[in-house]
């Protein structure tokens, strides 16, 4: 009796019903976790069937073994296929294969694409979508997708990228899209911009139900939720996954939103057939490719191979100089022989992006002798020749550049210059321009000057004299 | 562009990352650019990466 006293009086469970998505951004090809990620995906998806996964972008970028194949980044694509990705949108390093690469990426996905801030030429051939739709347990679920622009209006990648595609601020273009939001039970972004800006779209469209974010590399380890809009974002390199639950009434309304992030890395098991196609990858022949030819022997020379460098990142930037620091470059013999990709690795092995700044000949002239001191030993150059002399205390001092054209340089005149980001960030140096992201690597650099011209001789490319 | 690391104003190139404005933090107090990094975290107290991309005026602690 007491028993059905108590049954009775019990409320009538109200009939919810939950939508669940797992997403990951700035995997960075980090296909070693790939097999993590795998087996956490699987053990949510026995849980929850009808699971939703995403990736924020930048699925590429970040390990040879993915973005230097013949057809750049099967590998990730292959895997986020195995895997079951159900959407994914484009972060601006997507395109540094170029186009016709991420063409094929995007037909190679058996997954759709999401960005409503870009469109390409016809004759590119990318098919993307500005949105998608999902249906689950009758629900309707939108999904937008949008990338970040910088201050000239493009992803941040090297312009040059740019041909071909356009883009417009998401904020222009995301009111045209809203209404979404009348004919679905749920609207989501699917954006990398970067967690602040994420903020910031929150505080302007609240209509928005959650936006699952990417590249500022943002552990969001819990729910948080700005002006009604939850953001999450799941750090990078395949560390982390978010796992989100939404909870629909009866009606579809939305009555709660929350996230967590699991540890994908501290994951015990690794899913055997993906393992599998991981060793695949990582066996191949590609660090063994051949990008250029030494003609003429380097014989313990780091100078003349300091020298190529900074010739790779003076072509790849347009500057009128070059300077590559004396600790950057990690080898100095070079045989008679096919270079190969793990050659170039082992020579620039930082992945350090080349930054363009403006500087007077004075600047330049203070900045050689800060790097000698910084460095430990002199920058080495293209687009000039510099001599110098050392103090009692080993200081530089009667520095004199002349340039490729063999006039001096000018100390009131304004340069081009390029240098990579550790010197950019470390030498301390006076410039009045901060200085701009070429948007490439210096390795990167290398491998098109190689491309471009494939035999080599810098077995005499001596540019820099203590007299 | 600047950014704050720490509170303090520090001037670092457009489209740096985390890591490059930390360093050029420990280049204006003359700490060696191998001074270890524990942990970094935004404005809004997320742990992030050094290899994540800040904007102008960003700020980021680190320990």
């Amino acid at each position: 009796m007491m028993a059905f006293g108590l049954f009775s009086c019990q409320p009538k469970q109200a009939k919810v019903t939950k939508v669940y998505v797992a997403s990951i951004n700035d995997m960075h090809a980090n296909i070693d976790n790939m097999p993590l990620l795998a087996t956490v995906v699987d053990s949510l998806r026995t849980l929850y069937p009808d699971l939703l996964l995403f990736s924020a972008g930048d699925n590429r970028s970040g390990n040879p073994i993915n973005d230097r194949t013949p057809q750049p980044s099967t590998p990730m694509v292959e895997l986020m296929n195995a895997i079951g990705f159900d959407l994914s949108c484009f972060g601006n390093h997507e395109w540094d294969s170029g186009l016709d690469a991420l063409r094929e990426v995007v037909i190679m996905s058996e997954f759709p694409y999401v960005c409503a801030n870009v469109t390409f030429d016809d004759t590119v051939g990318i098919q993307h979508n500005p949105y998608v739709i999902f249906e689950r347990n009758g629900l309707k679920i939108g999904v937008i997708g949008g990338i970040q622009l910088g201050e000239n209006g493009l992803p941040d990648f090297h312009p040059d990228k740019a041909a071909g595609s356009h883009f417009r601020p998401f904020e222009e273009v995301l009111p045209e899209y809203l209404s979404l939001r009348d004919e679905c039970n749920a609207l989501f972004l699917l954006t990398h911009f970067g967690f602040e800006d994420d903020v910031e779209l929150a505080n302007k469209f609240p209509k928005i139900d959650a936006i699952f974010g990417g590249h500022s590399h943002t552990l969001v380890d819990s729910t948080r939720i700005f002006n009604g809009v939850m953001i999450t974002q799941a750090m990078n390199k395949v560390k982390y996954l978010t796992f989100s639950t939404f909870t629909f009434d009866e009606k579809g309304k939305m009555i709660d939103k929350k996230s967590e992030v699991i540890p994908v890395a501290k994951v015990k098991n690794r899913k055997p057939e993906i393992q599998d196609m991981v060793d695949r990858y990582n066996n191949n022949e590609v660090f063994a490719q051949v990008v250029g030819y030494n003609d003429v022997l380097i014989d313990d020379c780091w100078e003349c191979l300091g020298s190529l460098m900074a010739d790779a990142d003076r072509e790849a930037t347009g500057a009128d100089m070059a300077f590559q620091n004396y600790g950057g470059v990690r080898f100095g013999t070079l045989e008679v022989r096919p270079i190969t990709l793990k050659d170039v690795f082992s020579l620039d092995p930082f992945d350090n992006e080349l930054v363009l700044i403006n500087m007077t000949g004075q600047e330049i002239i203070d900045f050689l002798a800060v790097s000698l001191f910084t460095d430990h030993g002199p920058n080495y150059c293209s687009g000039c020749k510099y001599s110098f002399k050392l103090d009692d205390e080993g200081n530089m001092k009667d520095c004199e550049v002349v340039l490729a054209n063999g006039k001096p340089m000018d100390l009131k005149k304004t340069y081009k210059v390029v240098m990579n980001s550790y010197m950019a960030a470390v030498f301390k140096f006076e410039h009045n321009d901060p200085g701009t992201t070429a948007f490439k690597t210096s390795n990167e650099a290398l491998i098109d000057y190689l491309a471009k011209h494939p035999h080599i001789n810098f077995s005499k490319a001596l540019r820099v004299t203590e007299r | 562009m600047i950014v704050y690391v720490n509170d303090t104003p520090t001037k670092t190139y457009y489209g740096a990352k985390v890591k490059s404005a930390i360093m050029a933090y420990f280049r204006d107090h003359n700490m060696s650019p191998k001074t270890p990094v524990k942990e970094v975290r935004d404005a809004y107290g997320n742990r992030i990466d050094l290899d994540g991309s800040i904007r102008a005026n960003a700020k980021i602690y680190f320990k």
